[in-house]
């Protein structure tokens, strides 16, 4: 393949599934990473960030700049609840030695806004942690929404139960008005939400196969996932939900997914509603922008995919 | 000579706030935010203040143009199509800088000490700026700050502009330790202009202090249309006079938040003074506060002390 499909700015709070899905993003020729900007979630800023670092040091991508982004919700407190899913290091407790790179300078949101308006039309932003840094950035710089390619956020739950709460994905109801900000902004938007993720599942077996190939990314892989499996089993799922690497995927080939389209109201949080997402299928409350919501998905041939460019990545 | 970079959406008030800034704070930099008028309007009112103060070194950064959550709704009615009406000012020849507002705030708080905020607008931009880096909280002064209330509001019964325009955006603000000195509609309220002022100011014989008569003007006229009384508060000098003259004011300090969810107070700055048992009586008891207090309260100005300090800087010109 010539030319990337995609240059992408990966927002991501690693995080076990952030991981994953950046090693998917950094083997598949259809991506070109321009930079990763961090944020709080599934760790405190201090851990996501010094993760994401580790992240890039392991591919040998120095190049690729890590931006710290920001550290707390709009509006409400930070929760720190990811530690039980992604341990305290944010890897599975792996508690790998720290990188020798550094954070580049300047701020995560400053960062976005600047590269997309001097890029119209080219950059596509992945998201796959809280909103924060993509709410700070529309805010600063509204041309933004023109000027971006593609927004493709993993989070929400259009038609299935939520995780952070019985109505909401925990990525929504970490800020749940950063998201509001972000699905009111009108760029064209993709929702990667439990309904497409927790619809592929990863299975012991299949996991025990991608630990045996035994390249960086996956030897970084057999030692980050076994705390979140067991979380997962915790949760009687055998195996663990393709979270983050499935808004990787959906950028790398669409057509993996149904997808519907509807305006989605993010709830702000009266009487346990914080992060709920809603989407209006039937135009009701007759409000825009739509967003592109991914309800079904080809689990079989995405997991196929990611072993495939997992290996070929580092042959 | 004390540090302040002034956030604002001019505005006839802010404009004075501006003006009276110039003759005894050092400006670094005038950041504009939507409110009073859209984003393209104040920050084109900014760059015509200072060419009118003859302080075109001042440079003026253009901030956010929308809040934060909600859709703007400007105050038209009170500062007219411009947000600026009165004077016939020539078109700006100065430009607005390229950088960021919510950028310059962060680096120049980040590398010099001693700076104070004076945001007379919304709180858009600082709210982004403390989202953004919130090390910019322990660098700061402080802010000495326009808007919301102890008692009643003006956009509803119980917000005032400012903060209702962003509440979101005023509830991070006011949530994040920052040291807040905050001059309300309660206090503002208590420093206004007249005609009398008006003739005051005319007689000074200046040619900045002829332009300030023709927005006065119309903005006695704007105020009286909506109250039905011949005074305009004076809201925004009064954050920078907290400033020059500190003195001038009376402060309680006292615990405040931003109510983003009310049905009725939605904007509402909810300011906690149980321990002031009494106010508004001739007897008030004081006991201990029942919140930590993170807000000095201006609750008095020297009405005649500030009309001098406003008057005396806009002769100076």
């Amino acid at each position: 393949m010539s030319e990337p499909r995609h240059r992408i700015i990966y927002d991501t709070d690693p995080g076990v599934d952030d991981s994953m899905a950046f090693f998917l993003a950094h083997t598949s020729p259809e991506i070109e990473l321009l930079a990763l900007t961090t944020i709080f979630g599934n760790g405190g800023i201090e851990t996501t960030t010094a993760n994401a670092l580790r992240l890039v040091e392991t591919v040998d991508r120095p190049d690729i700049p890590v931006l710290r982004g920001a550290a707390k919700p709009l509006l409400h407190a930070y929760d720190g609840r990811g530690a039980m899913v992604h341990g305290s290091d944010g890897l599975g407790d792996s508690h790998m030695p720290p990188a020798s790179l550094q954070p580049a300078n300047g701020q995560a949101a400053q960062f976005i806004a600047e590269q997309i308006m001097a890029a119209p039309g080219e950059i596509t932003l992945v998201a796959v942690g809280p909103l924060t840094n993509l709410a700070l950035a529309v805010s600063l710089e509204p041309g933004i929404a023109d000027a971006v390619r593609e927004v493709i956020i993993m989070g929400g739950a259009a038609t299935v139960v939520g995780n952070a709460s019985p109505v909401a994905e925990a990525n929504i109801h970490n800020d749940a008005a950063a998201a509001r900000i972000v699905f009111e902004a009108g760029w064209p938007l993709t929702m990667v939400g439990l309904d497409a993720t927790q619809a592929t599942i990863m299975s012991s077996a299949y996991l025990d196969d991608l630990y045996a190939i035994g390249n960086p990314a996956t030897d970084f892989i057999a030692r980050i996932v076994p705390f979140y499996h067991r979380f997962h089993t915790r949760q009687g799922v055998d195996g663990i939900y393709v979270h983050d690497s499935s808004a990787i995927m959906y950028a790398i080939d669409p057509t993996l997914y149904e997808t519907r389209s509807a305006y989605v109201r993010v709830c702000l949080g009266h009487e346990g509603t914080r992060g709920q997402t809603i989407p209006d299928w039937r135009s009701q409350w007759r409000a825009e922008p739509a967003c592109n919501v991914c309800l079904g998905v080809d689990a079989e041939r995405l997991k196929a995919m990611y072993r495939e460019r997992l290996i070929h990545g580092f042959a | 000579m004390t540090k302040v970079i002034i956030d604002c959406d001019p505005g006839h008030d802010d404009a004075l706030a501006i003006l009276l800034a110039g003759q005894h704070l050092d400006i670094l930099g005038i950041t504009t935010v939507a409110g009073n008028q859209t984003s393209d309007k104040v920050t084109a009112n900014a760059l015509k203040i200072v060419e009118l103060m003859d302080r075109t070194d001042i440079p003026v950064f253009r901030g956010a143009q929308v809040p934060l959550l909600r859709k703007a709704i400007h105050a038209g009615h009170i500062h007219g199509e411009t947000g600026l009406d009165g004077p016939d000012f020539p078109t700006p020849v100065k430009e607005v800088e390229d950088r960021h507002a919510v950028d310059f705030i962060v680096q120049t708080l980040m590398a010099e000490d001693d700076v104070w905020l004076a945001p007379v607008g919304p709180l858009t931009n600082v709210a982004l700026a403390i989202r953004q880096r919130p090390e910019i909280v322990s660098r700061m002064a402080g802010i000495s700050l326009m808007g919301g209330s102890l008692t009643t509001g003006n956009s509803t019964a119980t917000a005032e502009f400012n903060i209702w325009f962003d509440a979101e955006a005023a509830r991070i603000v006011y949530d994040s330790g920052a040291p807040i000195k905050m001059c309300g509609l309660n206090l503002t309220q208590q420093a206004n202009a007249t005609d009398r002022e008006i003739e005051r100011i005319r007689n000074q014989g200046n040619r900045v202090g002829e332009v300030v008569v023709q927005l006065l003007e119309f903005y006695l006229d704007a105020g009286e249309r909506v109250t039905g009384v011949r005074k305009a508060a004076l809201h925004d000098p009064c954050a920078v006079a907290a400033l020059i003259q500190p003195d001038l004011l009376e402060f309680e300090a006292m615990h405040v938040s931003v109510e983003t969810r009310g049905e009725l107070t939605y904007g509402m700055t909810v300011c906690d003074y149980r321990h002031l048992r009494g106010f508004g009586s001739s007897q008030v008891d004081r006991g201990p506060l029942r919140q930590e207090a993170n807000v000095e309260v201006a609750m008095k100005i020297d009405e005649s002390g500030f009309l001098d300090l406003l008057i005396d800087a806009l002769g100076r010109y």
